[in-house]
């Protein structure tokens, strides 16, 4: 179980908190600068800072301990079993690929354990070529057969599938899910796709400015971000403010009333059925969004009325087999509802740009959010 | 042409480069991969002896460590050492004004070795000793031939520190452009014709190296 | 552990030097046997030395190294350190500064007296005459004239003497080309560099200038007279010692004599 918690003032400013346990892969996710990076250094002891406070260690055992600012503990990079994959590889370039996985094994290994991990990784046949004489997706391979040559107690990958092209990142997650099967470390991947985060990894961390802002599993944290900038992060669109309120007996039981309005529209508003979590006050300004992929769209009005907004298709962007759709509440024409549907189910309603749509969104499908007052 | 004079300007140019060797390697390094504020004052400093007049060199070598000076005597007495008008003094004095020609192309070779190499070295278990020797030094030979060559070369050829600190002792301190001046004046100009093609030839050959080791790029894709 | 990496650098290379360093000083402190006695000369001796050596190394059991310079050059050397045995001075004053500092046996001796001799190279028009009417003739063609700095080189002293005694000085004073010593302003004129000069009469008897030169000697009621004095160092082996002897014999008196010595 890797144990991270980490703190620094100085120019990188980080605030991160998570474990990962073994066997799990955990995403680190936010975007540039968001020190995503730097917190995978402070785990592998390469990040100089003598501000830097908190605790990183991987067991129980007393060499597990890595990092604890309040022992005075403080172990040098190549005192951890630690396997790192850097963002562009770092392979030596004056060895051979054989060569550069051999240096990280301690206590030096025969043959037979280097061949067996070049066919792991899928290289095989490739152990005399140089970093040059490789390309980008077998170079990544062999840095990740490097960092495992060391037996890690971690594997962390900086951004591993940034540098290399479309067709080889789809066999290389492959990959990974096939290596997860064999080798049960925790892995700690860095990334900045959330496409990427949201397929590969079992949890996520939101990572903005250096602080962890949230943690779970993707699906959760993309549903349900804890509070607005979150939601901006994993590039929730559909974003709107409200006022919640509790529920009352006009309402069905564990259902509570958003109401949805915008304030430059004056007292214009809809009103939606939501879930109530008995977490908000009665009457509290929140925020808060939908998940697309719960929405209804039909071209007919619907039968029960509740939740349900007749909306105009203001804009239609065909990406191939998805198309980006435009929506905008006849109720409230300043607000848009961005919705990505497959560009067989836009022929089947018959939509057109200008055309009426009916939105249904269930109760389950919004999350609110409270709003910070500051 | 004198080859005892040939002998001791070989021996001088081999000793001066061995003796750098370590000290540029290490100072190199560290100006390339140590963020410090004062760097760009020892880079200077480093410097100074393209810019001085040897003479300069001399003058101020003379005037410390000669006989007439405090540290020149206390050498004198206690190790019996003698740092000028002897070789070891043409040593010393060669080390200095070299120095910026060993540091400089082996700063330019450690700088542009990546520091994600370095820090693959360490992840992967090796001590930033061991990772100095199977990585960096391999990635950074062109700039120790470079330096070496040029180390040599500009050894081979020194005058004006020669000239002051020297003496132009044969066999001790008269180096072949020491000898050259000398065979010149004694109007002997076929022997100063011959030592001067000799050291042009070493000179050009220096430059081969140099620009051979420049083209070897091990940090390259091919 | 950075700290320690740095350390050991530090400590490999400086070890090298420290290694050096006492090596050499143990060399220095046991002279290889048989070590040629290092005698510092006036470059006006560069001509008959060349033959002198020899005829010692051949008839003595000892060898020789030259050291050429101008006077005041070598004095300065040897009273910075440089280990002369034997200083063959052009002159007395600076033998005996060094007897005054206490850096030799004894007051030496005096070897030889020079003469000095007006040169221009082979093809100029310049006719030459005791009393250098010629030069003052033709002053008007001489752009360069060439002597030894006067105050490295009794040579070059003895030039400017004569040339005042002679009322030449003023109208070449600002014509003058100065050599460290009295070969380098002999070397000026025999390039051609210099379109006349004054040097020393056993220069211009050397055979490779026979060719590239003319010359005439210039009386020596002109200047102060050119006494060489010789003077042993403290440090003096026996191979300087013997040297020391030798151009005091006969056979070297002869060979002096040749080159214009009296």
């Amino acid at each position: 179980m890797l144990e991270v918690l980490l703190n620094n003032e100085g120019p990188i400013r980080l605030q991160a908190e998570f474990n990962c346990a073994r066997g799990e892969l955990l995403a680190l996710v936010g975007p540039s600068g968001s020190g995503k990076t730097s917190v995978l250094r402070a785990i592998a002891g390469l990040l100089k800072s003598h501000g830097l406070r908190g605790r990183v260690s991987v067991g129980n055992k007393a060499q597990d301990l890595w990092f604890d600012s309040a022992r005075g503990i403080r172990r040098a990079p190549q005192q951890r079993r630690v396997g790192l994959v850097f963002q562009h590889y770092a392979l030596f370039p004056h060895l051979t690929a054989i060569e550069n996985v051999a240096l990280a094994a301690h206590p030096p290994r025969e043959a037979a354990y280097f061949d067996a991990l070049f066919e792991r990784v899928g290289l095989v046949g490739l152990q005399q070529r140089r970093p040059s004489q490789l390309s980008g997706g077998q170079q990544q391979r062999v840095a990740l057969a490097r960092a495992l040559a060391r037996e890690p107690q971690v594997l962390l990958l900086d951004e591993p599938f940034s540098a290399v092209d479309a067709p080889t990142r789809q066999t290389l997650y492959h990959e990974l899910a096939a290596l997860r099967q064999s080798v049960a470390i925790p892995m700690v991947l860095v990334t900045h796709d959330l496409n990427e985060a949201r397929r590969l990894a079992d949890r996520v961390v939101i990572l903005d400015a250096g602080e962890s802002l949230q943690v779970g599993p993707p699906a959760r944290v993309f549903a349900s971000p804890r509070n607005a900038r979150v939601a901006e992060l994993v590039g929730l669109q559909n974003h709107f403010q409200g006022q919640f309120f509790s529920s009352s007996p006009a309402d069905a039981p564990g259902l509570g009333r958003l109401v949805w309005h915008a304030p430059e529209q004056g007292g214009a508003h809809i009103s939606l059925s939501v879930t109530d979590k008995k977490r908000l006050d009665d009457g509290a300004a929140v925020s808060w969004v939908v998940a697309g992929e719960l929405l209804d769209l039909s071209a007919q009005p619907p039968v029960q009325p509740a939740n349900s907004l007749a909306c105009t298709l203001r804009e239609v962007l065909p990406l191939g087999e998805i198309s980006l759709c435009t929506l905008v509440p006849t109720q409230l024409p300043s607000q848009r509802i961005t919705l990505n549907l497959s560009t067989a189910a836009l022929r089947q309603l018959g939509a057109v740009p200008g055309g009426v749509l009916y939105l249904h969104i269930p109760p389950e499908a919004v999350h609110i959010m409270p709003v910070r007052h500051n | 042409m004198d080859w005892q004079a040939a002998r001791v300007s070989l021996l001088l140019a081999v000793c001066t480069a061995a003796l750098l060797l370590p000290l540029g390697v290490w100072l190199a390094r560290w100006l390339a991969t140590t963020p410090w504020r004062g760097r760009p004052g020892v880079e200077a400093l480093l410097m100074l002896p393209l810019l001085l007049p040897p003479t300069v060199v001399g003058f101020y070598l003379l005037v410390t460590l000669g006989q007439g000076s405090a540290i020149g005597a206390w050498l004198a007495r206690s190790i019996n050492l003698r740092l000028v008008f002897s070789f070891e003094g043409l040593l010393l004095a060669s080390v200095l004004v070299n120095l910026p020609f060993m540091v400089q192309p082996l700063q330019r070779a450690f700088a542009a070795i990546p520091g994600s190499l370095r820090e693959a070295a360490w992840v992967c278990g090796l001590s930033p000793w061991r990772a100095f020797w199977k990585i960096e030094l391999p990635l950074a030979w062109p700039g120790l031939v470079a330096g070496v060559a040029l180390t040599m070369a500009h050894t081979l050829g020194e005058f004006g520190v020669v000239l002051m600190v020297g003496g132009s002792i044969a066999g001790e301190t008269k180096t072949l452009s020491i000898a050259i001046y000398d065979r010149v004046q004694a109007f002997d100009m076929a022997a100063a014709h011959v030592m001067a093609l000799a050291l042009v030839g070493c000179s050009l050959a220096a430059l081969a190296f140099v620009f051979a080791a420049d083209k070897a790029r091990p940090l390259q894709e091919r | 552990m950075l700290n320690l990496f740095k350390l050991r650098w530090m400590a490999a290379g400086w070890l090298q030097v420290a290694l050096a360093l006492t090596g050499a000083a143990q060399a220095q402190s046991a002279p290889p046997p048989a070590r040629p006695a290092l005698v510092a000369a006036a470059a006006n001796l560069q001509q008959v030395l060349a033959e002198l050596v020899p005829l010692f190394e051949r008839e003595q059991k000892g060898r020789v190294t030259l050291n050429i310079g101008s006077s005041a050059n070598l004095v300065r050397q040897i009273q910075q350190g440089l280990p002369a045995e034997l200083f063959l001075s052009a002159d007395e004053d600076f033998a005996y500064r060094l007897a005054d500092a206490g850096l030799t046996l004894d007051r030496g001796q005096v070897y030889a007296t020079g003469r000095i001799v007006l040169l221009v190279p082979v093809d100029s028009k310049l006719t030459l005459d005791p009393q250098l009417s010629g030069l003052r003739a033709g002053l008007p063609q001489v752009q360069k004239f060439a002597i030894a700095n006067p105050e490295l080189a009794p040579y070059g002293k003895a030039a400017v003497q004569a040339l005042q005694k002679l009322a030449l000085w003023p109208a070449l004073q600002g014509k003058i080309v100065l050599g460290e010593n009295i070969a380098q302003a002999t070397q000026y004129v025999s390039t051609g560099a210099a379109d006349a000069g004054i040097t020393a009469l056993s220069l211009v008897l050397a055979p490779e200038l026979a060719s590239k030169v003319r010359y005439v000697l210039i009386p020596d009621a002109l200047h102060a007279p050119v006494r060489q004095r010789m003077v042993l160092l403290k440090n003096a082996g026996p191979a300087a010692r013997a040297f020391y002897e030798f151009l005091q014999s006969p056979s070297a008196k002869a060979v002096l004599t040749r080159y214009g010595y009296v």
